[in-house]
Parts: structure tokens; sequence; C-alpha cells
């Protein structure tokens, strides 16, 4: 069993696990997504408070956790890659930063089209939709980071290093942030009251959610076998690898 | 499972609702562009390092 | 001139540092220089209407103040990288978040002068009481550690190259942003009668966990671009 697991930080075994789960990724997904969101587009009821708009949650909320958990995802390869040096999960934090952007951005862009039509503006300085905003800051600052530093191996290092800085401040981002919101805003109440879901909610949303975390990992792990073909491009099984 | 589909179309959420899907959809295709297009480059990148064994 | 075989090697450090500050001022008057003149350009770009500075001085101060330790503090080990010193440091085996900590206290002390002296400029530029310029010197004191040792680490990965800048700023902003909000908050809580105590606090705190954990961050990546030997 410890064997399988070391497994994974060799980068032959990787790549060909890897394969096989982000093939059983990207079918769950397109699955999961597609059932997901026609179901919530056409056959979930409307909300009482808030009409057809709830519609949106069905993709704003998945991709908001989605978006910190990457963060997490990404702090804990940092961890790897710093303490037990597996290269691997270097890879995996900067293949993770480019999805995590994606669907921060995504998160946001929705609460603002959420927020329109309910509360009349497209953007307020919520302390929910600030914090989502600095971390899209993190993410992308990560990403330019990644990119200057280009090809050099110490950069996993120093990626991973900028990333757990990034983990480490972004709870005292959150509080800061909100306690400057509560002193600044005053008592208008934007946060979306989160009542027991009903079930006719609630499995449209599962099923969003899940979709859209196996297209995370199929991406995730697609672009780590590509960068890990980059670096491993001289090594002899990569030379024996057949493309179609 | 009765379908809304036609209560939205008319209701004034439409747009909203439309728009983020919309945006879902062109993002999740952008992200798939990106893997597929980094795959193809890995794989003219290394269809050209085997043709020069000596490096 | 420090004893060699008497004096501690972190004495002669701090000695050190405090000398080529001396001798190079133009990193510390120019960004200096810099704090005053972006500072003084807000009300000249704005409408002029005291209300509207008296709401944004907190927040042009603090801001102007991240921008001038971050253009200082871009250089901070390019000098002695190049001229190896850095790397007998480490021959030496000695720690190396000492020799972060020594230049973020040095550099800290000098810029934190050099603001408070601005200060009463500021002050009367935007019209600043008496109680709002003490916060203002307050939330320097106590803001000013935090910043430079975040500085400090995301200089730790442009010491080799060129044109790191842009990279540098992008991770810092969002990094520091407790540190801006709570200065400038802290000011504009005093510009309202409210009391700033809990604030001064909260950014002292702050400053003391980044200075615990950012110098040995910057430590270890100094460490990984001397052992690349170029980035």
């Amino acid at each position: 069993m410890l064997n399988f697991l070391y497994a994974w930080g060799a980068p032959k075994t990787f790549y060909h696990y890897s394969k096989v789960l982000s093939k059983g990724f990207g079918i769950v997904s397109i699955l999961a997504l597609l059932f997901g969101w026609v179901w919530g587009l056409c056959y979930s009821p409307s909300d009482y408070q808030q009409g057809d708009s709830v519609r949106i949650m069905y993709i704003h909320v998945p991709a908001a956790f989605l978006s910190l958990s990457i963060y997490a995802f990404m702090a804990s390869c940092a961890l790897v890659t710093l303490v037990w040096r597996i290269k691997i999960a270097g890879l995996l934090l900067k293949s993770a930063a480019l999805v995590g952007l994606v669907m921060t951005l995504l998160a946001l862009v929705t609460g603002s089209l959420w927020g329109k039509p309910t509360w009349g503006a497209w953007w307020v300085w919520d302390a929910r939709l600030t914090g989502e905003l600095i971390l899209l800051f993190i993410y992308a600052g990560l990403l330019a980071l990644d990119n200057t530093l280009g090809e050099n191996p110490a950069s996993d290092k120093i990626v991973a290093i900028i990333c757990w800085i990034g983990l480490l401040d972004l709870p005292i981002i959150h509080y800061s942030v909100q306690w400057w919101n509560t002193l600044h805003q005053g008592s208008s109440l934007l946060v979306m009251a989160k009542p027991k879901i009903h079930a006719s909610m609630l499995y449209p949303l599962l099923c969003s959610l899940l979709g859209m975390l196996c297209f995370a990992g199929w991406a995730i792990l697609s672009l780590t076998q590509v960068a890990l073909l980059k670096r491993e491009y001289r090594q002899q099984w990569v030379k024996t690898l057949e493309f179609k | 499972m009765m379908c809304y589909l036609s209560e939205l179309m008319h209701s004034k959420y439409a747009l909203y609702v439309g728009g983020s899907y919309l945006t879902a959809a062109v993002s999740f295709l952008w992200v798939f562009y990106r893997v597929k297009s980094s795959q193809h480059h890995i794989q003219l990148f290394l269809k050209k390092s085997l043709q020069q064994p000596y490096e | 001139m420090a004893n060699v075989t008497t004096t501690p090697w972190w004495v002669r450090q701090i000695q050190c540092e405090y000398l080529i500050i001396k001798r190079q001022k133009q990193s510390l008057v120019q960004s200096l220089l810099f704090f005053l003149m972006f500072v003084a350009f807000f009300p000249l770009a704005i409408p002029y209407d005291p209300a509207i500075l008296r709401t944004i001085c907190p927040g042009v101060v603090w801001m102007s103040a991240t921008l001038a330790v971050f253009l200082s503090a871009e250089r901070f080990y390019q000098q002695d990288i190049e001229h190896g010193c850095l790397e007998q440091w480490l021959v030496q085996k000695r720690p190396l978040t000492v020799y972060v900590g020594i230049k973020l206290m040095i550099h800290g002390l000098l810029h934190l002068t050099a603001m408070l002296l601005m200060s009463p400029l500021i002050g009367l530029m935007f019209q600043l009481s008496i109680w709002e310029w003490q916060t203002l010197i307050a939330s320097l004191i106590s803001g000013m550690p935090a910043l430079v040792a975040m500085c400090g680490l995301v200089s730790a990965f442009g010491s080799y190259g060129q044109g790191r800048s842009l990279v540098m700023i992008l991770i810092l902003l969002p990094l520091i942003l407790p540190v801006i909000m709570l200065g400038s908050s802290s000011i504009a809580a005093a510009m309202q009668g409210l009391p700033v105590a809990g604030f001064l606090a909260f950014l002292l705190a702050l400053s003391l966990v980044m200075l615990l954990i950012l110098p040995y961050a910057t430590a270890s990546i100094l460490k990984i671009c001397l052992q690349q030997g170029g980035l």
C-alpha cells in the first residue's frame, strides 16, 4: 500500500496512474456538469425571494468553493514540495494555480451577475466579494511569479514558499476585510441567508459541484502531465511513449 | 419534474442567468482549450526531440 | 571602527549595514522624496475640497508609504550578492535569517525615522489635528516592521535578474493588504473620534508575526538563489 503511495511521487508511475485518473475525472465531469447544469437551469424551482436568479447559485457556489479548496490543495502541494522535496508536487502546484484563477474569476463574475438584479449593484465592497478579489490577485501574482522564473528548477520551491506565505496571510486578510467592512458598511444585509436548502435545489447543486471538482481535477492532472513531460523529455520512459 | 425554462425566459432575470451560464461554459471551454493546446505542443516538442537523439 | 576580535559578528554586521546606508544615501533619500511627492500630488490631482482630502488622507499616506518602502527595498540584496558577501556569509555557516533580520531592522528604522520627519509636512498638507497626526505616527511605527519584512521577502526573488519589479509588487500588494487597511483605518478612526488602540494593537501583532516568519522564508529564498548561482 505504501509502495502505491510512493509510486505517485515517481515521474514515470505518476504519469501512467494520472492518465487513468484524469480520464476518469474527465468522463465524470462531463456527465455531472451536463446533468447538473441542465437540471439547475431548467428543472429546479425558482426561489421565493430571489426568483429565477437563484439558478446562478448552481455555478457561483461551486466556483467559490473550488477557488478556496484549490488554494488549500496548492498549499498542501507546497508543503510536500518544501518538506519532502517531491518535484511532482511542485508541478501540481503550478497547474492548480491556473485552474484556481479561472474558478475565482468565474465566482466573481457570476457573483456580480447575481448581485445586479438582486441588490441593484454590479459590485459592492462586501467582505466576501473583497476577499475573493484579493484571492484573485494572489493567484495572479503566483502565476506571474511562475511565468517570470521560467524553467528554472528552483522556481518550484520559490513558488511553494510564496504560496505558503499567502496561505498564512489568508485568514488575516479575511478577518481584516471583514472588520473593515463592518466598520464602513454599517448593517446593510448583503449576506445571502443560507437557510436549510430544499432537496430540489440541493441535488443539482451537489451535481454541479461534483462536475466542477472533477473538471478541475482533470485540468490540473493534464497540465501536470504536460509539465512533467516537458521536464523529463530526456528520460528513456518518455521516449517509449506512444502518442495518438 | 416540471420544466421551468419557459418561465425563466420570460422573467426579468433571463439575461443574468443566461449570462452566467454562458460565462461558465466559456471559461471551462477556455481551460479545455489551454489543456489541449499544451498537450499538442508537447507532442510536437517530443517528436522533434526524438528526431535528434543526441543532445 | 569595530574591533574584529572582540565585537560579535552580528554587531559588526549592524554597523556595516548602517555604514553602507550612510555612505550610499541615495536609495533612502530617493524613496523619501517619492513618499513626499506622491502624497503631495494627491491634493493636486483631485479637485480641491478639504473634506475629500481629509477623507482620503489615511489611504493615500499608507499606500505611498508602502510604495516608497518597496521601491527602496527592490535592491536590498543586490549589492551583497554581486560582491559575494552573501556567499561568504553562508560559507561561514552564519544563519541567513539573522542577516535578513539585521538588514530589515536597519532599513526599517532608518526609513521610519525619515518618514516620521516628513509627517509634520503631511499633517500640514491634509490639515490633520494633533491627535490625528499622533495616530499617523503611531500607525507608521506599528506597521513599519510588517511592511519592511514583506518587502524584504518579495525582493529576495528579484535579487539576481533585472525587470522583476512588477512581479514583486504584484505579489506584495495582496499580502500586505491587512497592514495597509489597518494603518489607514486607525487614522480614519482618529478622525472620527473613535478609539484607535485596537487598530494599533492589531497592527503591532501583525508586525510581530511577520517579523517572526518572514525573515525565515526570505532566507530560504536567498539560499535557493545562491545555490542556483542565479535565477
